[in-house]
């Protein structure tokens, strides 16, 4: 009798767990229209990781945007730093793992961990037409709606900023400021061991040796090229060769080059040299708001343009409040988002709002932020801007920085 | 009961262990052929080159400075227990702010650039002769014998004072001179423990990762630094090669490790053996 | 044995370079302006070095996580290695050469080696990013120095005591607080306070594990040093400072109210 009862109740076992696997759990669809969104999310908490390293984001996030979203939409912002690699990994294995309700509603990313996410089918999509903002704002020919870092988005993120290379200097120690390579060479010949430039990989350096191939060769040559090391090494030769000339007149004569950006900065504040870089485009803003330079200091690029590049928000595959999702990138493009994150004394970030799609109002609330002092205005940035090529082509240049600039 | 204890914490700690070499070992796919890449590869050498250099150097000045400063302290008595105080503050000191202490004095716009300049050594901080961030590790190297020197050198001065009481007396009323009871009395007796700071303070410079990551030229990195950024890279290839550098670094330490237990224990034997 | 005159230079060089450079962390610490080439700060202000301490919430979390971290970290570490140390010192069995080795590893494998192997491991624990799954890699580290610390002590006091107490019919907790607890309170207090510095000074262990949404007071120095920010990087190290010795001397205070008949070796 119990023998019989011990295997009746190992067969309904094994028939619960058959049932139990066929019936796999799947993922939600999200809200087909950016009204059920609203409608849904309203009460709901949206989940937000990101990069946690800067307190003037991290503020922008926390006492403007979350606030402004509880109010106008309901939702409560709830914002966890992680470094992109961790993102990525944890979505990666619960991809692996099936896992179809994770943790994270939206993510900020770009470049090569943008490129590495969509390969690896960790995201969300295509979604971007379904974001009332991004049909009302965002211009949908500009470049950085359609590639990141050279890579087809295909409405998988929405853009979230604009950085740009910029140069800055102290009029009243430099008169004149070099707008070219060929420049800057001449300048550094006149005044040796004044400039130099952050040693890729690090992020600026590594965007400045662009801009030297861009000013140089031409962003065109370098973006038909094939990403092979070979083809591209033949590309950027020229510039190769003007930073080995340029090299005995750099700071210790190119014998060794600042680890990172702060380390630059750190010079440039200390009179050592003359020039610094950075891709905050507002930072000499910054830097004289500090009180770290003195207020002669200005912004300036190349006459033949600056890298820029994009940064965006995605939604990952698993993200278990899609509708929420939806609603904090539609607040997170919208003007008066836009304009509270250019403000130099929030976070100092370009907005990604077509100007020309904005009535009156809303471009004035754009152009009478304040962005500081010794910077460029945002048109004449976006006027002399240049996109950035495919990610793995920036790895293969910054390889050869190393083996034909750094190592000879 | 306390054996079980101990039992299961050695356990945990041999699955930690193993879990570390482990993944590395799983990442390289049971092949030699990411060890292969890695070893062949140029930078790769360097940094091993450069890492073990930099620890040899810093362990040989560090110890012999000590163990002289010991001597020193010994010898002055008072003064000596005094200094003996100081000394733990750089001991207790994070390595952290003393790369910005060193930074201070040393850099290109530091106390000692701007002496020169006030002595007319030099017009403007490039002419500095580039102490830290350098090529040459000497901003790391000074770090590293802020907190070292004085670590050996408390250590060998309690050894010493030790001897001193009991060895050191019997030396001199056998007759002895000064100079045959510090190389025929206490050297010997202060090799055990200077060979112990030896094998911590290389440990130590070969495998610190905040002070060459705060100090180092991009020229070259020591390979704790190497393999951080690798790590941190989202190439997974890159991220591979990290874990291969890690498994050789760990079996670097864990030779260093086994030489110093040897010596260790020979010097025991040895010391068991006879009366000294 | 009186030192000559040699004796005495090498005290004094001895004593300026390893107590001098603490004085220019002072005077950096309020100096508002100090360009180069002035051999003296060009505006001193105490107010802002002060103002960079009061209002900051984000220095306050840092140095609340620090603290509350090393104390986990000591507990942890204290709670580990007693039972350990003890075996190790009184007892003798088969493999405690290999145990002893075992146990020492963390000294001569790098923190950075080894959190990396960890972290993977700590992410799928889902521990990464929490307070105890630092406080727990810091343990790792910390283990090594309080063994040796209280083998030592073990080897040296043996367990006659606890045996004869025992015999005499006391209970394990009573062994353990009246007897065993006295003896090594000098090692205790040594292996705590090393663990403790030891955590509270660690980076790129906390760095790695804590994902970056734990930020202790190393982290929140590193950026300000990179970017050569002399003032604040002075100002917090001295907080740095202050805060390990302050939490040291509270932990030694509460140890000698607790036991007041304990006999400390001579400092």
């Amino acid at each position: 009798m119990l023998k019989r009862l011990t295997i009746g109740l190992l067969i309904a076992a094994l028939f619960a767990l058959t049932i139990g696997c066929a019936a796999q759990p799947t993922l939600t669809t999200g809200p087909s229209e950016f009204a059920d969104a609203l409608r849904s999310a309203r009460g709901k908490t949206v989940t937000f990781y990101g990069w946690g390293g800067s307190s003037a984001v991290n503020n922008w996030f926390d006492n403007i945007v979350a606030p402004s979203l509880l109010a106008e939409y309901g939702i409560t912002l709830r914002r966890v730093p992680m470094n992109i690699d961790e993102i990525l990994r944890k979505l990666a294995t619960e991809k692996q793992a099936n896992r179809v309700s994770g943790d994270i509603d939206v993510i900020w990313i770009n470049g090569e961990n943008f490129y590495a996410a969509k390969t690896q089918e960790l995201l969300y999509g295509p979604f971007n037409t379904r974001i009332d903002n991004f049909n009302r704002l965002i211009d949908p020919q500009a470049a950085d709606t359609n590639y990141d870092f050279g890579v087809p988005i295909e409405g998988m993120s929405v853009p979230l900023g604009r950085a740009q290379l910029i140069f800055m200097a102290d009029r009243a120690r430099l008169a004149t400021f070099p707008t070219s390579a060929a420049q800057l060479l001449e300048l550094a010949r006149a005044n040796p061991g004044r400039f130099t430039y952050p040693a890729p990989p690090d992020f600026t350096g590594s965007a400045f040796v662009r801009n030297i191939i861009y000013d140089i060769v031409g962003f065109e040559a370098l973006n038909n090229a094939p990403a092979e090391k070979a083809a591209i090494q033949a590309v950027i030769q020229p510039a190769l060769d003007f930073l080995n000339e340029l090299e005995p007149y750099l700071w210790e004569r190119g014998t060794t080059y600042p680890a990172d950006v702060a380390a630059l900065d750190r010079m440039f504040a200390e009179g050592q040299l003359l020039w610094s870089m950075s891709y905050t485009p507002l930072k000499a803003g910054q830097l004289i708001a500090e009180g770290r330079v003195p207020t002669s200091v200005e912004t300036f690029v190349f006459d033949k343009g600056n890298i820029g590049n994009t940064h965006y928000v995605a939604i990952p595959f698993n993200a278990p409040n899609k509708d929420a999702a939806f609603v904090l990138i539609h607040h997170l493009i919208s003007v008066a988002m836009q304009a509270a994150k250019l403000d130099v004394g929030n976070w100092g970030d370009l907005p990604v709002v077509d100007l020309a799609r904005l009535d009156a109002s809303e471009r004035a609330l754009i152009e009478n932020t304040n962005i500081g002092q010794g910077v460029l205005p945002m048109d004449e940035l976006l006027r002399r801007r240049l996109p950035e090529v495919h990610a793995r082509k920036v790895a293969i240049i910054e390889e050869l920085w190393r083996e034909q600039v750094l190592q000879r | 009961m306390f054996l079980t204890l101990t039992f299961a914490y050695a356990l945990a700690y041999g699955v930690v262990q193993s879990m570390q070499a482990g993944s590395g070992a799983y990442r390289g796919g049971f092949t030699l052929q990411h060890y292969r890449s890695v070893l062949g590869d140029g930078e790769f050498l360097i940094s091993l080159g450069a890492t073990i250099s930099v620890a040899v150097i810093a362990t040989l000045i560090s110890n012999v400075l000590g163990a002289l400063l010991a001597f020193a302290m010994l010898r002055a008595g008072a003064h000596g227990k005094l200094l003996q105080r100081v000394l733990q503050l750089p001991v207790i000191l994070p390595h952290l702010i003393v790369v910005i202490m060193v930074i201070h004095i040393f850099s290109q716009t530091g106390v000692l650039a701007r002496l020169a300049w006030w002595v007319g050594f030099i017009d403007n901080p490039n002419q500095f002769p580039l102490l830290v961030y350098d090529r040459l590790a000497i901003g790391i190297m000074l770090v590293y014998l802020y907190k070292q020197v004085p670590f050996v050198a408390l250590l060998a001065y309690d050894t010493l004072r030790g001897i001193s009481g009991k060895y050191a007396e019997v030396a001199a009323n056998l007759g002895a001179s000064p100079w045959q009871t510090s190389t025929q009395v206490y050297l010997p007796l202060l090799k055990p423990t200077i060979i112990g700071t030896s094998l911590i303070t290389f440990a130590f410079a070969f495998g610190a990762f905040e002070v060459p990551f705060l100090l180092g030229t991009p020229v070259w990195r020591t390979l704790p630094v190497e393999s951080y950024l690798l790590y941190t890279n989202i190439d997974p290839l890159a991220r591979t090669h990290a874990m291969v550098i890690n498994v050789l670094i760990s079996a670097i330490s864990l030779t260093i490790a086994g030489l110093y237990f040897g010596v260790e224990s020979f010097l025991n034997r040895r010391q068991k053996g006879g009366e000294v | 044995m009186k030192g000559g005159k040699l004796t005495r230079l090498v005290m004094q060089c001895a004593l300026l370079v390893f107590a001098g450079p603490l004085l220019t962390l002072l005077v950096q610490a309020v100096s508002l302006r100090w360009p180069f080439p002035s051999l003296l700060p060009t505006v001193i202000s105490v107010r802002h070095a002060v103002n960079l301490l009061w209002d900051n919430p984000r220095l306050t979390e840092a140095v609340a996580s620090s603290l509350g971290i090393a104390f986990m970290t000591t507990i942890f570490t204290l709670l580990l290695a007693f039972p350990a140390a003890k075996a190790l010192g009184v007892y003798n069995f088969p493999g405690k050469e290999a145990v002893k080795l075992l146990a020492l590893l963390p000294i001569m494998v790098p923190t950075a080696t080894v959190t990396m192997g960890l972290h993977t491991g700590m992410i799928r624990m889902g521990l990464a990013g929490t307070f105890v799954g630092v406080a727990i890699v810091h343990t790792v580290f910390t283990l090594p120095y309080a063994l040796r610390i209280l083998m030592h002590v073990f080897e040296l006091v043996g367990d006659r005591h606890e045996q004869q107490a025992a015999m005499l019919g006391a209970s394990w907790g009573r062994v353990f607080y009246r007897i065993t607890l006295p003896l090594v309170i000098p090692g205790a207090l040594s292996a705590a306070t090393m663990s403790f510095i030891i955590s509270f000074s660690q980076y790129i262990t906390t760095f790695m594990i804590g994902g970056g949404r734990i930020i202790t007071l190393p982290l929140y120095l590193v950026p300000h040093v990179q970017g050569g920010e002399w003032h604040v990087a002075s100002v917090y190290s001295l907080v740095f400072v202050v805060a390990t010795l302050g939490a040291l001397t509270l932990m030694q205070y509460l140890v000698r109210r607790y036991y007041r008949e304990t006999y400390f070796l001579s400092p």
